[in-house]
Order: C-alpha cells, then structure tokens, then sequence
C-alpha cells in the first residue's frame, strides 16, 4: 500500500506543479469533453454536475479490441469485469457485482438472475454509444440493489433531421477463431427517427498461454435491436428493443474435488455445440416519453425486461436450471425549474417482477415468485456562484412473495422498506473541479439468499438460503479532486463506503450429493476504502500524441470474509492520432500496458493470486478518400504472459486467462444528409 | 449502398449457416454388468431416452449422451 501511495503522491505532485506552470485560459481546454451524462436525475455536463459520472465512449473503448464487451468496460478506472472463461461476463464497480450493481439499459434496468457468479450480464455492444459508470451507492437514482454502483448503456444518439447512418464491421481473432459481424443502420426524417441492428459471433474454444485449448470454452451470441423516436409538439418519445441470445460452454466441469489443469485442456479447437452449457435470451423493450414545457419536464417511463436462462448439464434436452424472469417497470420523473439554478426533481418508480422455473428442469435453486418494489423520491438541484448542490431523499419498499411448495410450507411474504439519500456537492476554481459526495444505498436479500435449497451445477455446490436476513445498508463518502489544465487534465478520486449486514456465501462442514454444503450469512460490518486516480496528457507540442495512466485500487479495513476483492489495477495508454488526405494512411496508433498488483486480502476458501502485467497494441488504418472504410489490426496479451485474475471463476481449477489474440477488424461507417 | 449491404447480408448468413448444431449423440447406461452402449442416438430419440431412460429386462436405467 506505501509504495502506490507513495507513486501517486509523487505523480499528484509533479502534476500540481505543471498544472500551475501553464497558464489558465478561459478557452475550453484540448481535454474538457462537455458530454452530457444521462445516468444522473438531471441531464447536465459532466462540468457542471455534483454527481461524479464516468463516462466512456465506446469508440474509445474500441481503440484495442476486446474478445467480449466484459473487457471493454473494464477500462473504466475502478470498473472490473468478473469472467467465466470468455462467454461469460458481469461489471465489478469498487469491488462490487451481481445484486449489488445495477445494470441500466437506456433509462431502464435490467434483471437477469445476477444472484449467480456464473450468470453473465446477457448485453452485446451492438447500437450503444457509450458507458456511464456511477460509482458506489446509488439508491436515490435505482432503488433497491444500487448499492455498489451502477453501469449504464447508451444507445448511439440518434440521426439528425435528414441524416442516413451505416456502420458495418466484421472482426476475427485468433484466439478463440472468432468472427463477429455486426450492422446497424439507423436514418431519420422530419419527426420520425429509426434504427435496426444486427450482430452474429461464433467463438471456438479459446487458446491458453501454453497453446492447448480450454475445452467447452466455446461460445456464440445473437443480437437484434431497433427502435423509433418521434417528437410531438412538445415532446419527444423513443420505443427502443433488444433481443440477445447467448449459447455459452461451461468449461472446467468436474465431479472430482482434486482436478488437473491438463484434463480440461485440449490439443484442438472445437466449435460444436456441447454440453455442459448455458443459454440466455433477453428481451428488451422500452417506451420513454418526455414532454419539455416552459419550466417543468416530464417523463413517462415503460419497461418490460424477460430474461430466460437455461443450463443443460447431464442431458442435452432437460435442462438442470431453467429460470425465466419477467420485469414490468414504470416510471416517471417530474423537473420544475423555479429558475435556471434551482430546480426540484421528484419521481416514482415501481417495478413488478416474476419468477418461474420450467416444469421440466432437474434442479430448483430458488422458488417462483413475485417481487414488487415502490420508490418515491425528490431532490433539489440549485447552483449559487461556484457552488453547485444536489441533495435528495428516497423512501423504497420490496414485496416478495412465493408459495412454491418445493421452497415453504405456507404462502411466504417478506416486506422490506428502507429510506436513503444523497448529498453531492461541486465547488468549481475556475475550470477545476472539488467534489464531496455522500450517499446512501439499500439492498433487500434476494429469493436466492433468503429460500435457496438444491445443487447449483454451475457453481459446484449446493446452496442454503437463510430467511432471517436483514437488508444489507452502505454510506459511501466519495472525494474526487479534478484539475484542468490546457493540455493536462488529472483526477484524484479516493473514497471510503461502510456495509451494515454483508451478506456472504460461506461453506459449512457438510455435503449433499457430494457437492460442498454453502449456506448465505451475514456479517454485521464491512469498510471498504479505495483510490481511482487517472491523468490525460494531450501535449500541445505533441498534437498527435494522447497519454492516459489510470490506477484504481481498493481494500477493506481488518480482516473480513470477503471474497473477490478486486487487484490494484495500473493502465497505461499511449495513443498517436494521425490525420492525412491519402487514401490509406495511419489514422491511430494505440499501445496499451496493464500491470494488476497481487491480491492477498482473501476469503476463507479463496487462494491468493499473483501480480501480472499484459501488454497491447493496435494500429487502425482509413481507406478511401471519404474515409469510410477502415481497417483495424491489434493484439492483446502480445507477450503470451500466463496469468491469473482473481476476478475471473476458472482460476480456482488452475486455468489462466487467455494467450495471445491478433484481431482484424474491418468496419464501414457511412453517414449522408 | 446496395452491395454493402447484400454483402453484409450474405456473410451473415454464411455465419449463421456454418454453425450448425450437432444432434446425434453416441450413447450408454450403466447397467448390473457395466457399461452398456446404445452407439449413436438422435433428435427425438435422445429426448425420450434421456426423459425416460432406458429399459431392459433387468430394469429401467438412466442414459448418458456425453462424456462424463
């Protein structure tokens, strides 16, 4: 800990010190990207807003390719990727995942059985533009489960009057011989605006550092999506939809306690469809209305999530797990602005979900049943000279219900209620930025962790719920010092966030069906406390050259049972953009070096895993005069290096992360008026 | 506009056609004597004999179409 305190001091200080060298221009600087963030109550510039929001685009995110959208986001400082070899993948935020984070999709979230490790987030890249991450609790924006952060997916925003867009690509990789094709067309007249997207890949198993392959690792996945906006004469209203379909093999299956590596290695790369496996499908829908007055907004918010997982272990026809789970959401927000510095935000929120297993699977981990949640909130947003303030409070209640008779006895309902709120202050000094935020977040225990009794296959052992669980509470204070400078721009962001009532999954000495017995607990307090710290440097005597070093770690206070803390996690980029009229030339040049630090704040049955680094690299080429085709060549782990992540479930069968990938990638991206 | 777009078209159909699932399955039960095989089993035929099992004159036993 002493040494990365000590390499930040020093980098904070050199850069303090450049940072007063040059002079402060009211011009914007080369580095100020006044986005708007759409996850916050209010749509506001990232600037101007007290909430810190880190948003990413996704073409920036695409500078190295990536063998899934997991490690893309992970780009994020203090984001991580928890994986299943390469089909399967979920977001970490500061140490966080499965039911406490919530994912949003365009305004709505999304529900896809994330109680389970094993259990991916069930979203593609096709048709988003960008990623925005708000770190740590959340519940007065999300509710219930906003409790470690929230990622939230943007489509591409859409053409403007007239304009017609195609982007087309088609990328393979060596590494798992995948090839994904992807088309989005989106076009737009006088009120009315559409898109329609399509993306197919196929990946065979994936090639490990010692050049077999892990076998079962195979994977494919199948997207649609679309929509239509229109504006009324004060409004403006999007129907958006999204299907996916993943078809994931579940490698490292084994009865054995004790297991070689080598047996789940392969010296071929197989594509077949085999088992065990798992199959996701999510369909998205949602119509967003929002009505623009002279000093109100409104909006009207209608959602249907249904996910369905089924994973076939034993049989290729009767599925083990097969859960399908139906969310119906609305939603509205209300905005009057009394004037242009001061304004109330108030909602409510409510979301009904249904949970059913087929009749004909093998293994029954939770019941069906019902949850519906209640969320009720208001907040006020004034700015007064250099101070901008937002400060809000919730109140939320969770209904669960179930009289499945394979779970209890009598008809079960369980009510939870829970206040929270939020205080986000900005303090700007000319262009930099002083953030303090303090905000609270809630958690009911979920169906799982309350009722669970059967053999979870995919994860090996059999789970035992526990029905007196109280909702899990955190309090995060969150600090965040950003000094812009016209070239240099650095971010020094630590934070401490508090749990009462952690709910874990711990082994207890039994087994069943000789599988591990695992029963969920409570632990009556967890600190965690952290740093992201990130620094751009854009040169002016250098126009062509973009640096960017980013760290994040975190760590919990004393000794605690708490499992998957993520690595300190140090990335650099270094970045040559390039700008010429022939018809090929450079156009980017990317190089990338991650270094994770060695993790040893471990749980009971967690081993400790070592420090690694990769190195990354891709050059992207513009062809034609209009520049619309392109062609990108990269790599990833370019020096093979065998590692482990301590996020990613096959390390704890001794399988290391993916070897080496040379990607191709060839895109066309039209745009007419 | 027109041949991007066939060509966009075509290569996802060659996709989706060149992935195939295999439906034939070699499979086996574990009888009283050890293991008995059923050679190669498909579609329909490996629902009912995973749904039902298999039955002789000894009894009905439960079939495995994968490696275990």
């Amino acid at each position: 800990m002493f040494k990365y305190t000590f390499t930040l001091f020093f980098i904070f200080v050199f850069t303090i010190a450049q940072l007063a060298a040059q002079e402060t221009r009211d011009s914007v600087p080369h580095l100020q990207l006044n986005q708007i963030n759409v996850s916050g109550l209010t749509f506001k510039q990232q600037s101007k807003s007290p909430l810190l929001i880190e948003a990413k685009p996704l073409d920036d995110l695409r500078s190295i390719p990536a063998l899934n959208f997991g490690e893309m986001w992970s780009k994020i400082p203090g984001v991580y990727s928890a994986t299943f070899g390469v089909g399967i993948y979920k977001p970490v935020i500061r140490g966080m995942q499965g039911n406490r984070v919530v994912s949003v999709w365009n305004g709505m979230r999304m529900e896809g059985q994330q109680w389970g490790n094993d259990h991916g987030l069930g979203i593609t890249e096709l048709g988003l533009s960008r990623i925005e991450v708000i770190k740590g609790p959340a519940s007065l924006i999300y509710g219930s489960d906003a409790l470690g952060g929230v990622i939230y997916f943007k489509d591409e925003d859409s053409p403007t009057k007239g304009e017609y867009r195609l982007k087309a690509s088609t990328q393979y990789n060596t590494n798992t011989h995948g090839l994904v094709q992807q088309f989005h067309h989106a076009q737009s007249h006088s009120k009315l605006r559409w898109n329609l997207g399509f993306r197919y890949g196929n990946h065979a198993d994936l090639k490990l550092p010692n050049g077999l392959y892990l076998e079962n690792s195979r994977y494919s996945e199948l997207g649609f999506n679309g929509g239509f906006s229109f504006n009324s004469s004060k409004g403006v209203h999007h129907l958006k939809m999204a299907y996916t379909q993943f078809r994931v093999g579940l490698p490292g299956h084994t009865h054995d306690s004790i297991s070689d590596p080598l047996f789940f290695q392969s010296t071929v790369a197989r594509r077949t469809y085999s088992i065990p496996s798992q199959n996701q499908e999510n369909k998205l829908v949602l119509f967003d209305n929002n009505w623009f007055l002279s000093n109100q907004n409104f909006q009207l918010v209608f959602g249907y999530t249904q996910n369905k997982l089924s994973e076939f272990e034993e049989k290729w026809t009767i599925p083990g797990i097969d859960l399908s789970l139906s969310n119906m959401l609305a939603q509205t927000k209300w905005q009057l602005k009394f004037r242009e510095n001061l304004s109330i935000i108030s909602g409510i929120q409510s979301m009904y979900q249904v949970n059913k297993s087929g009749h004909n699977a093998t293994e029954f981990l939770i019941p069906n049943g019902n949850v519906l949640d209640y969320g009720l909130y208001s907040m006020l947003d004034c700015s007064i000279a250099n101070w901008h303030l937002q400060l809000g409070g919730r109140i939320d209640t969770r209904q669960l219900t179930t009289n499945d008779i394979q779970f209890v006895t009598d008809a079960f309902k369980k009510n939870y209620s829970s206040g929270n709120y939020s205080l986000n202050v900005l303090y700007k000094i000319k262009i930099h930025e002083i953030r303090i935020s303090n905000s609270s977040g809630y958690r009911s225990p979920t169906y799982s962790e309350l009722l669970a009794n059967g053999v979870h296959h995919g994860a090996l052992r059999y789970e035992l719920g526990d029905i007196n669980l109280l909702p899990e509470h955190a309090n995060q204070l969150d600090v965040s010092v950003k000094l812009n400078g016209e070239h240099t721009s650095l971010l020094f962001n630590p934070f401490y966030n508090n749990y009462r009532n952690y709910i874990v999954l711990n082994p207890v000495d039994s087994s069943v069906e000789s599988l591990p017995v695992f029963q969920y607990e409570q632990i009556k307090q967890v600190q965690f406390y952290g740093l992201d710290f990130a620094l751009h440097h854009h040169p002016h005597f250098a126009h062509a050259l973009h640096t960017e070093s980013n760290f994040s770690i975190i760590q919990t206070a004393g000794q605690v049972n708490v499992s998957l803390l993520p690595q300190p996690r140090f990335t650099e980029v270094i970045q040559f953009n390039f700008d010429s009229n022939k018809i090929l030339h450079l156009n980017q040049l990317t190089l990338e070096a991650m270094w994770c630090g060695s993790q040893r704040n471990v749980s009971t049955f967690e081993t400790v895993t070592n420090a690694y680094y990769t190195l990354d690299a891709s050059a992207n080429f513009l062809l034609g005069k209009a520049k619309q085709w392109s062609v990108q060549v990269g790599g990833k782990n370019l020096t093979n290096q065998k590692y482990f992540d301590h996020l990613s479930r096959l390390k704890n069968i001794g399988i290391p992360m993916p070897g080496r990938s040379i990607f191709v990638t060839i895109k066309l991206d039209l745009n007419k008026k | 506009m027109k041949t991007t777009l066939k060509i966009t078209v075509v290569l996802s159909v060659c996709a989706f056609l060149s992935c195939g699932k295999n439906k034939c399955h070699e499979c086996h039960y574990d009888g009283p004597n050890g293991i008995v095989e059923l050679g190669e089993q498909c579609g329909d035929d490996i629902q009912a004999l995973e749904a039902n099992g298999y039955t002789d004159s000894t009894g009905t036993y439960e079939v495995h179409c994968h490696e275990h």
